[in-house]
């Protein structure tokens, strides 16, 4: 597998490209745009892009998309059944996508919006703005943030110590790091605790 | 990417180091390890899952080097130069780093979570979207250096101080500033808690 983390500047979002060593098939996660640099990165590896995964459909995380398919002919798995009028494989939890010979677990997290979704690929994890490092993702009132605690919980701190996370925004981290030091997991911890309610 | 392999002792959970079959723990001869990985580091200049989590090192010149997808979790690193390094994606969280320099050096999406830092140096070093949550940090000065979109939630401070610094989009809520001194850098970019925002 190979995995390249991309910097997306117009949204402080980050998104991912992993491809199959064997078959050159490539996954975008979260093309919050799409520019020159991303396009070399693909095409000097030799890459083309399959599947575009979305975990939710904030726009720092999918306006790229409309870019990415004058260019390549890529399935879009998103928990919504249209994105930016694009149609997609409506993706839900259990669901396996297939990228070459790279698996896709599907996990439902909802609470930051409703649509949000998480992908594990070995022991790598992408979390969109579910979960960050040392922070939660924002929530529109108190019964999502409830509910985003709940995702967060039950189907990502119960992941393997190691697993790696890699958020829609900021530096990656790992399931114990979080389950051991991120306050904002603590229900005593006020929603707004932090001051940094970017995304 | 950051595949590693298991320790071949029996009914150990640990993580093989580099060219061994064996953790930084069960390494049948520990000190000639050490020797035949400085010589292979010395003999090379760019690595990719080189994997030494719990190893220590002392001593051990890595400047000029670059590092990509490497595990080194739990290392600890004690007057090591990493003079001019490149890490991207290196995992040093839970680990130790003292008497350490990373002058010029240009670290990116690399985690040192829960790392005790000690008398390190990080002048005119660009340390870009970084976990240093909930790290303890002593006697380090941060100088002239980028710590643009760089995490330190939770993390603990003594004597550290950031001197001309661009601190844009990087985050310090939660953290005990007692012992952290800015000067000339742009705190008003960063992300604090608000209380602090509204001293």
């Amino acid at each position: 597998m190979r995995f390249f983390p991309h910097y997306v500047i117009s949204g402080f979002s980050n998104m991912y490209l992993l491809a199959d060593d064997e078959s050159r098939e490539a996954a975008l996660i979260d093309p919050g745009y799409f520019d020159g640099e991303l396009l070399k990165l693909i095409e000097s590896h030799g890459l083309t892009v399959s599947a575009v995964l979305v975990t939710h459909a904030h726009e720092s995380h999918i306006a790229g998309i409309a870019t990415l398919l004058r260019i390549y002919e890529a399935k879009i798995y998103s928990f919504r059944p249209k994105i930016l009028d694009y149609p997609t494989i409506p993706t839900r939890e259990g669901d396996v996508i297939r990228v070459g010979k790279l698996r896709f677990d599907v996990i439902e997290t909802p609470g930051h919006s409703r649509d949000s979704l998480s992908f594990r690929v070995a022991n790598l994890l992408f979390t969109g703005d579910t979960l960050t490092a040392g922070l939660t993702g924002t929530a529109a009132h108190d019964q999502a943030h409830h509910l985003l605690l709940s995702s967060i919980r039950k189907s990502i701190l119960t992941l393997p110590d190691d697993t790696i996370i890699f958020p829609g925004h900021g530096p990656p981290t790992r399931v114990c790091l979080e389950r051991a030091d991120n306050a904002m997991l603590n229900e005593l911890c006020p929603r707004s605790r932090s001051s940094s309610a970017f995304f | 990417m950051i595949v590693r392999q298991s320790c071949a002792a029996e009914g150990c959970g640990g993580i093989a180091v580099w060219n061994s079959a064996h953790c930084a723990a069960h390494l049948p001869d520990a000190a000639a390890y050490l020797a035949d990985l400085k010589a292979r580091l010395a003999g090379g200049s760019s690595f990719e899952a080189v994997h030494l989590s719990g190893i220590a090192l002392e001593g051990f010149d890595l400047s000029g080097k670059e590092f990509v997808c490497s595990d080194w979790s739990g290392a600890s690193l004690t007057g090591c130069a990493f003079t001019g390094v490149k890490f991207n994606l290196v995992f040093l969280d839970r680990g130790r780093l003292a008497r350490c320099r990373f002058e010029g050096a240009k670290v990116k999406w690399s985690v040192f979570a829960e790392t005790e830092i000690t008398g390190c140096e990080f002048i005119n070093t660009d340390v870009f979207r970084c976990n240093l949550n909930a790290a303890r940090i002593a006697n380090t000065p941060f100088r002239n250096a980028t710590l643009y979109s760089t995490r330190f939630i939770g993390a603990h401070f003594q004597a550290v101080e950031f001197e001309n610094c661009n601190l844009l989009r990087s985050h310090f809520e939660m953290a005990d500033l007692s012992g952290a001194r800015f000067s000339n850098s742009n705190t008003e970019e960063a992300f604090f808690d608000r209380e602090r925002i509204e001293e």
